[in-house]
């Protein structure tokens, strides 16, 4: 199997056990989250299937030619622009998120500003790569963190503070209704596959796969990732009090520490590979929202030197949208924004899959 | 293959040549008659071989009873050339060719005398195990010096000429069976396109063949090795060589054939993978060490444990001048220090490490310009940087270095992770001849998703 597909799905889990889905999964544990963890593990791995079942028809082509193709004019256009903010929004969240954690806990006397500034330049270069070359740096970063990732997990489940008494006590809370905030929550992490409506485009030569063995494995990595963002803060941190905890996941990395290692506060570490993912998550979902808004708007006659500028006013909009909300937002707000977000996020996805349906019929395959 | 010959005639074109080349003091215009026999010669005598022409040609007239002997004779010499216009024959007679007009007909062959055909040996590229010999630089005895290397009936040699004003000759090489089509194609195209009156060196042409007229990253590898040539000739690659110049240029390159030096093939496999996760981490250190003094120092010393943030901000003690000025004055230094060995006469080397060593590494710290950690930091950044095996890719990290610790300077710790990753991504986007400059091959197919 393809195993770029893949690591469109990793780098959405991985980024989103720092983001927002520990505090929101934390926040609910004792009314639910559990099952809604695994009402969104079941939800997920649907999603997931119906997604490779679609884009495997479609060998090369990405949604937004799809559907140009087999849907009414009248409907297109505001469906596409409605998607492209959806995934602008998935960024922008990511973005302001990181930033907020990074002022907080690596750099306090930068200006947010500046620190925001510093992911929109190379961001801004990313977005305009070709898609195959996002994919290339994707896996080449990829190797490198993963390693320290799992050795960060590894680290943290070993280690002596954990207390598996927290962990019991979390899972007492079973029987309970399940919460909405935690299965969309959970659906998040699946989320990563799609990406492929764009991203589908890079494989015009061999088409995405599906059977029920490569959605198995993604759902088993999700559903260890999801184990993990949800029992290690716990563990370290206690049961009672952890939702006074504003970033649990970082401040459950601080508490480990590397005796013999040259960087001795593991939260650094942390931080920095973390922050690698979380550009790449970024790069992805911001390089989404560009191509669909190039296939919306093209202006033909805006070149200088045979470079056709529209996509740098695409760019000097986003730069103006993220640098006032990051001056903006207070966190409280940013965290009640992820929520409301997230609780669209299954309405969405279930418009996209009934338009897969749609588009399957017309096109006759 | 018979040999074409166009419709030149003697009483025409020879007083043309005759006229044209006249003033030059080594222009030789030689009739031959015995009897009832005549040729006539017309020859540069600089670039000519007397001793061939006289032992192939001149003799044999005298010898011979009638002309046809003779005419049929010229014409089974191995080194008969086409003709295809006059000014073909100029350019020809220039290279060392001689044109015999004999019976009203015009032949041409080519008794080119060379000074330069020992193969040299290797000074770029030292190995310890393998071949010690690198290119000549005539492109007879390197065509000879590789296909003696590659005994493989599909190895394909195309000649072209370049330079409107110099017409250099540069063949091309490739194996027809694995060769990259698509790059094979554009490599052809751009050097017919080449519009440039002089062509130096094989350094010179490989700007002429890139894409972009103001890149950082080279997408050819300039070498010498015969071996690392046949080496890339079965892995699909074309290979330029040019008259005059010793050194090859490989096309496609991409970003891992920078790092990969022939001693990984003659060594055991553990210590060539030793080796080689030894260039990267030179490779990686080169990059980013700047940028992480600057970093740790000025922005986070916390990040490291705690006896050493203390060490090295108790290192700084007395330096006046913030962190990024100390590096970049110490960087500069080195720099000159790299740039100047290049060309110091052999003579006064010695001067130049005394200096480099004593001066900058010791008075500087006792001077309290710069801290001791700096200094071995700097040090190991230029050892590093010739761990790349190949020089234009330590070159350019060379400059890219500085880029990174601008960013880090700019941004601090988010600003080296950043621009490490925006390396990454320039690295993903650029593509050499229609292969992809930054792709991890881990499939051993040969066509990867």
């Amino acid at each position: 199997m393809n195993r770029y597909v893949y690591y469109l799905l990793y780098i959405n889990m991985f980024a989103s056990m720092v983001i927002s889905v520990p505090k929101i999964l934390l926040h609910e544990r004792k009314d639910g989250a559990i099952i809604g963890m695994i009402l969104g593990i079941i939800a997920g791995m649907l999603v997931i299937y119906a997604y490779l079942w679609f884009f495997n028809k479609f060998p090369g082509k990405d949604y937004p030619e799809l559907l140009k193709k087999y849907f009414p004019k009248w409907l297109q256009f505001p469906f596409l622009l409605f998607l492209s903010l959806v995934w602008f929004t998935a960024g922008l969240n990511t973005l302001i998120s990181y930033t907020f954690m990074l002022k907080r806990f690596l750099t306090p006397e930068m200006p947010v500003v500046w620190i925001a500034s510093t992911f929109l330049i190379f961001i801004s270069y990313g977005i305009l790569m070709h898609t195959k070359s996002i994919l290339y740096t994707i896996e080449a970063i990829l190797i490198i963190s993963s390693p320290v990732t799992i050795f960060l997990s590894t680290k943290a489940f070993m280690s002596p503070e954990f207390e598996w008494d927290f962990v019991r006590e979390a899972i007492m809370y079973v029987y309970r209704f399940p919460s909405y905030s935690a299965f969309t929550a959970s659906l998040y992490i699946f989320l990563g596959i799609t990406n492929l409506l764009i991203f589908n485009r890079a494989w015009s030569t061999k088409r995405v796969q599906v059977s029920g063995k490569h959605v198995f494995l993604m759902g088993l990595a999700g559903i260890m990732i999801l184990f993990t963002i949800y029992i290690v803060p716990l563990g370290m941190n206690g049961f009672n009090n952890i939702d006074h905890l504003v970033y649990p996941a970082i401040t459950t990395s601080d508490t480990l520490r590397m005796t013999f290692g040259v960087i001795e506060r593991v939260l650094y570490l942390f931080l920095l590979f973390f922050l690698a993912i979380t550009f790449l998550n970024l790069l992805l979902h911001w390089h989404v929202t560009i191509e669909i808004l190039k296939s919306l708007f093209w202006i033909k006659k805006f070149k200088w030197k045979e470079n056709n500028l529209t996509p740098y006013i695409f760019i000097i909009i986003f730069w103006l949208i993220s640098l006032k909300t990051v001056t903006s937002l207070s966190e409280y707000q940013l965290f009640t924004y992820t929520d409301y977000f997230f609780y669209c996020l299954p309405f969405i996805t279930m418009i996209i899959i009934v338009s897969f349906w749609f588009v399957k019929r017309r096109a006759k395959v | 293959m018979p040999i074409k010959t166009k419709k030149l005639d003697v009483s025409s074109t020879f007083p043309w040549i005759i006229d044209k080349l006249k003033p030059t003091f080594d222009f030789t215009h030689k009739p031959l008659h015995i009897d009832n026999k005549q040729i006539e010669l017309l020859y540069i005598k600089t670039v000519v071989d007397g001793d061939k022409l006289h032992n192939n040609v001149i003799k044999p007239f005298f010898e011979m009873t009638s002309l046809n002997n003779i005419e049929a004779y010229l014409t089974s010499l191995p080194n008969q050339q086409e003709i295809s216009s006059k000014d073909q024959l100029l350019v020809e007679l220039t290279k060392g060719s001689v044109v015999i007009g004999i019976n009203e007909t015009i032949l041409l062959f080519d008794f080119k005398k060379v000074h330069i055909d020992a193969p040299l040996e290797t000074k770029v590229e030292p190995t310890i195990q393998g071949p010690q010999y690198a290119l000549s630089k005539d492109l007879i005895t390197n065509i000879n010096m590789i296909r003696q290397r590659y005994h493989q009936p599909s190895l394909r040699v195309e000649l072209y000429s370049v330079g409107k004003k110099v017409h250099q000759s540069v063949a091309i090489l490739f194996d027809e069976d694995i060769v990259k089509k698509e790059a094979l194609k554009q490599i052809k195209s751009k050097l017919k396109e080449i519009d440039k009156d002089l062509i130096l060196a094989s350094g010179d042409l490989t700007r002429c063949l890139n894409n972009k007229k103001r890149a950082l990253l080279p997408t050819t590898i300039l070498t010498e090795r015969t071996d690392r040539i046949s080496y890339n000739i079965s892995g699909g690659k074309v290979i330029i060589l040019m008259d005059g110049d010793s050194n090859a240029i490989l096309a496609p390159a991409v970003f891992f054939d920078f790092m990969v030096s022939m001693e990984d093939e003659y060594h055991p496999y553990w210590v060539a993978k030793f080796t080689s996760s030894l260039r990267y981490i030179g490779f990686f250190s080169c990059i980013s060490l700047p940028g992480l003094y600057v970093g740790i120092t000025s922005y986070n010393p916390d990040i490291f444990r705690a006896s050493l943030a203390l060490s090295l901000a108790g290192s700084r003690v007395g330096v006046p001048y913030p962190s990024y000025i100390e590096v970049l004055i110490m960087l500069i230094v080195m720099e000159f220090l790299i740039e100047a060995s290049i060309r110091l006469p052999k003579a006064v080397s010695a001067t130049a490490t005394t200096v480099g060593g004593l001066i900058l590494g010791t008075a500087v710290t006792e001077a309290a310009l710069a801290s001791n950690i700096l200094i071995i930091l700097v040090s190991a950044v230029a050892i590093s940087m010739f761990v790349i095996p190949i020089n234009e890719m330590s070159f350019a990290i060379r400059v890219s270095r500085y880029v990174v610790l601008l960013f880090t300077i700019i941004a601090g710790m988010t600003g080296l992770a950043l621009s490490l990753i925006g390396l990454a991504m320039w690295m993903a986007n650029k593509s050499s001849y229609g292969e992809a400059y930054f792709k991890l091959f881990m499939q051993r197919k040969k066509e990867e998703t």
